[in-house]
């Protein structure tokens, strides 16, 4: 009996052991990964046209959630800080508030996890399956680098794209709370911007931008590198897609913890 | 072993070696220029280590490699970029591009390396795809929308967009059907004698071994990282090595 | 066509990057011209650089940087040019609203010369301000609930006032204790002495309470709630009409500092109102248990409650018993004699219970009190040594013609806390004398409180 549970503890051990170098592996050959990102990115040929496409999808094309989402956050966040302020009456801080919520964390973060979804995830699919039909092979005998072709393009336009979401989303949460506020709860519409503006800086918005930009790097850097780690066929492409949404998501919530303490000190 | 004077393809000693494996063991080839030359051998052999050392995407752990007369170890990255401009590869699915039309798939290659306008991209196309009989209707097609045999055609084209002087198959017949396989060795022997002018090596990895020799000049047989004949097509089938028999006979 | 959806995106996140900012900048400084000028206060707690300053209620700048100077605190400030910042401008540290955030508000003067840049404006302590008026609007929130509670039981609607009723009810109690005393007289014949005497003592004790009540007298407690519900009603209008003022985040409180008046009241109040609280918090209580034993055998008791309504005077209502101490909530040793008294006098066998009923008043380190000792008159005069914790105690009284007067000696020692030793000789003066030693506990309204709080 002793010696089951003995087994039992030393191969669970093991296993956490193994997961734990797994891991840790797996963080280094991202680094490595996002270390030749940076070596491609500034080497021509510069595929200007991939970017744009690149964009399109992540940016354009999850506008409407990043809009269906960001009206109904801002609403909900406002009727739900509302029936606490206005116990103590303030309840003319709502705006001011649900902006600064919105422009810190809400935004950034929100938008991130939904990219990770969305992109983070077709991302991995498209690469993978690419891989799984030696696509990628096709380009590296044509002599084109694949990193380069594949993963630079949809990184930087990540980069680019998410801080823009997170900045609409911003934008249309904050309107989404105004109507509510206005209307609904019945708080004063002077009150509601003069409170906006005497506690709400430019650095928050600043704030959620930055924490944007990481995150959309890093879910870039994760949803490719997953798809160029793929092989063994469709379950290999459904697995590294999974693990490309999950990293992302995980990465987007542990970074804004920290991203949060480093910048509330610069700022 | 056959050698050759100025070779288009020369390995000398090379070996590979993959942690405890040894997948090439001090090999030596020669591929000789303009000819169709096959390499044979059981899967796991070596086959595609071998294939991919003769592009330059692996480096060896021992050995050189000479293709055209170049030390492929003494390119820098950007030359040897460049220099990939004279292989075409055709894979065993064609990988294709599977977001890009017909068109656009051959048409890749000279967008990215050629500063030809669209028309003459376009012409260009047309005429690769018409040589590889790809009908007109079916220029706009995507790869999902064609057939197997279909792909293989428009992967074809694409390898021969840039005119490369080394075309390489990779084991194009290999589950094929009889009709389909005939097709596909036509299309070997028809790109290998159309380009002759301009100089055509054509090196076929495979292990069907009846589709081969019908049109193969030299065969190779690779087992367990050495070569272990290399013949003139007619003396490879009476080859009196062990191994060798027991291939041709499956 | 996909590229010029990607602009529009890029476009219309500028925008609304750009219009929020827009309505975010009431307090940035970067549009405008400004002039830097400096000032030295005693105290920069809750300002930071950036932390804003207003001219007439309205933003005009930021603060640009705070040093350490020595004791004080050097600030660098930056205002608005077109502001016209004069030589006897005042600037003051004040605070928003509920949070406390700090501003600094800055008080344009009516000189004619212009300070130059760099140049110092003169800080005003604030604080004490502030400070007096919060603590004055918690004082009045506190008057105004004990003036509620007051107004209620002085004249409620409708009904008798209570204290009325406390009175009509106390005559009636009275009335009954006179036919109590009929009937005590019976019981202890010969005593009607004693009676009559607690009687008066009852009488001029309420007569005290009604002539506290008095509104009329001048004297009393009443007419100064009186004098401070008027003070506090004009008080309160004032102060609400400022407040008013304040809420809407106009003016400024310098409307205090200008109108003297105001200023009066609020003095004014605040010392009637320390006078009530003062009269309120000063009602004393002091609790005691002893239980001992007498020489001539018998087991002595006493329980005994001491209302101090001020340091000075106090009323004291007790029980003695010779039985075995009455069942008290307070922990204590109850010693049992177990010997039976041999010897009886007449007036401690039959009475087993005994009142004391007494007034008393205290003058520096004597006591002097008078009323019912031991359900007879008598009087007593106390000396405190407060330094021992001792009381010496000489108590007159069961005057009788022939016998005399029952003079008692009392020594009580405070042991420890709570716990006290009492050493008595009786009958001092008469032949059977006897001499008691007992041991008790005796409690103030702190012990008392601690005690509750222990059991609950």
């Amino acid at each position: 009996m002793i010696a089951k549970i003995q087994k039992y503890l030393i191969n669970s051990t093991e296993d956490l052991g193994r997961s734990i170098i797994e891991m840790v592996n797996g963080l280094g050959l991202m680094t490595e990964f996002a270390g030749r990102f940076f070596y491609w990115a500034v080497r021509k040929p510069f595929r200007f046209h991939l970017l744009t496409e690149q964009l399109y999808f992540i940016g354009n094309k999850s506008i409407f959630i990043i809009l269906l989402t960001g009206v109904f956050t801002g609403m909900v966040f406002a009727t739900q800080t509302y029936l606490g302020f206005k116990i103590i009456n303030v309840d003319s801080l709502v705006g001011a508030i649900v902006a600064i919520s919105l422009a810190k964390e809400l935004a950034p973060v929100l938008t991130g996890l939904i990219v990770a979804g969305r992109a983070g995830s077709a991302m991995a699919a498209q690469i993978g399956s690419m891989k799984v039909t030696e696509q990628i092979d096709a380009l590296e005998v044509m002599g084109i680098n694949s990193i380069q072709y594949l993963a630079v393009p949809r990184i930087i336009a990540a980069t680019i794209a998410v801080p823009m979401l997170s900045i609409v989303f911003l934008f249309i949460g904050n309107l989404g709370a105004y109507l509510v506020g206005t209307t609904t709860l019945m708080i004063d519409e002077a009150l509601f911007f003069s409170k906006l503006g005497e506690f709400m800086v430019v650095a928050d918005i600043a704030q959620g931008v930055i924490k944007a930009t990481v995150f959309g790097f890093i879910i870039a850097v994760i949803g490719t590198y997953f798809g160029f780690q793929v092989e063994k066929g469709a379950v290999g492409v459904g697995r590294g897609t999974n693990l490309a949404v999950i990293w992302g998501m995980v990465s987007v919530l542990v970074l804004d913890y920290f991203l949060t303490t480093f910048l509330v000190k610069i700022l | 072993m056959l050698t050759f004077q100025n070779p288009a393809i020369s390995l000398k000693n090379v070996t590979k070696i993959f942690g405890e494996q040894t997948v090439l063991d001090s090999l030596s080839f020669d591929v000789e220029r303009n000819k169709i030359t096959t390499i044979l051998g059981f899967s796991g052999a070596g086959k595609s280590t071998l294939l991919k050392h003769i592009l330059g995407i692996m480096q060896p752990t021992s050995g050189t490699i000479e293709v055209l007369g170049k030390d492929l170890s003494t390119l820098g990255k950007v030359e040897l970029r460049e220099f990939r401009r004279n292989y075409g590869m055709l894979f065993q699915y064609a990988a294709l591009f599977d977001s890009f039309t017909a068109e656009e798939n051959v048409g890749f290659p000279l967008k990215e390396f050629t500063k030809l306008s669209k028309e003459d991209i376009h012409k260009r196309v047309s005429e690769l795809l018409i040589s590889v009989g790809i009908k007109e209707e079916s220029f706009t097609r995507l790869p999902s929308e064609l057939s197997g045999g279909m792909r293989k055609r428009v992967g074809l084209a694409r390898a021969l967009a840039l005119s490369p002087h080394i075309m390489l198959y990779d084991e194009p017949t290999t589950g094929l059907d009889p009709i389909t396989t005939k097709m596909v060795n036509n299309l070997i022997v028809d790109t290998a004698k159309n380009h002759k002018d301009r100089e055509m090596t054509s090196v076929i990895i495979s292990h069907d071994v009846r589709a081969t020799l019908e049109i193969s000049d030299y065969v190779a047989f690779l087992d367990r990282g050495k070569i272990v004949e290399y013949l003139p097509v007619d003396e490879f089938k009476n080859s009196d090595k062990e191994l060798v028999q027991e291939f041709l006979k499956l | 066509m996909n590229e010029f959806k990607v602009g529009l995106l890029a476009l219309a996140t500028l925008a609304a990057i750009v219009f929020m900012s827009f309505k975010i900048t009431s307090n940035q400084s970067g549009f405008g011209q400004y002039v830097t000028y400096r000032t030295i206060v005693k105290d920069a707690s809750g300002i930071f650089p950036k932390t804003p300053i207003k001219v007439a209620g309205i933003a005009a700048g930021r603060i640009t940087s705070i040093e350490l100077q020595g004791n004080t605190a050097l600030i660098t400030f930056e205002i608005l040019k077109q502001i016209q910042v004069t030589k006897n401008s005042k600037l003051r540290i004040k605070s928003v609203g509920f949070l406390g955030d700090k501003y600094i508000e800055i008080y344009v003067g009516d000189s004619t010369e212009m300070l130059a840049k760099l140049d110092f404006i003169d800080s005003e302590e604030s604080a004490g301000i502030e400070t007096l008026v919060k603590d004055a609007s918690e004082v009045l929130v506190d008057v105004k609930s004990i003036v509620k509670s007051l107004k209620e039981s002085i004249s409620p609607d409708g009904q008798v006032s209570p204290i009325k009723q406390i009175l009509a009810d106390l005559s009636e109690v009275m009335a009954n204790t006179k036919e109590a005393t009929e009937v005590l007289k019976r019981v202890t014949a010969g005593n009607e002495q004693k009676i009559n005497a607690l009687m008066d003592n009852l009488e001029s004790f309420s007569y005290d309470l009604a002539y506290q009540m008095d509104k009329a007298n001048p004297d009393s407690t009443m007419s100064d709630i009186k004098e401070v519900l008027s003070n506090t009603k004009k008080l309160t209008a004032d102060l609400n009409e400022i407040v008013a003022d304040v809420k809407r985040g106009k003016g400024t409180v310098g409307k205090l500092l200008v109108e003297d008046e105001i200023a009066d009241q609020v003095k004014a109040t605040l010392s009637s109102v320390q006078k009530i609280v003062g009269k309120a918090d000063a009602i004393r209580t002091e609790l005691s248990a002893f239980t001992g034993v007498n020489t001539l055998g018998g087991a002595e008791n006493e329980l005994a409650l001491r209302i101090f309504p001020s340091p000075e005077r106090f009323y004291h209502l007790g029980l003695t018993t010779t039985e075995i101490g009455p069942d008290t909530e307070t922990i204590t040793e109850t010693t049992t004699s177990g010997t039976t008294v041999v010897q009886n006098k007449k007036e401690r066998q039959k009475d087993t219970f005994k009142f004391n009923i007494q007034v008393g008043r205290r003058v520096q380190d004597f006591g002097f009190r008078g009323g019912l000792i031991e359900s007879s008159g008598g009087l007593a005069l106390d000396y405190y040594l407060q330094n021992f914790g001792t009381r010496f105690s000489l108590e007159g009284f069961d005057y009788k013609k022939d016998k005399g007067a029952n003079l008692r000696f009392i020594t009580e020692l405070q042991l420890w806390n709570v716990l006290y030793g009492r050493a008595s000789l009786d009958d001092m003066a008469r032949k059977e004398r006897s001499a008691t030693v007992q041991a008790g506990l005796r409690f103030n309204d702190e012990d008392l409180k601690g005690l509750i709080g222990f059991f609950f």
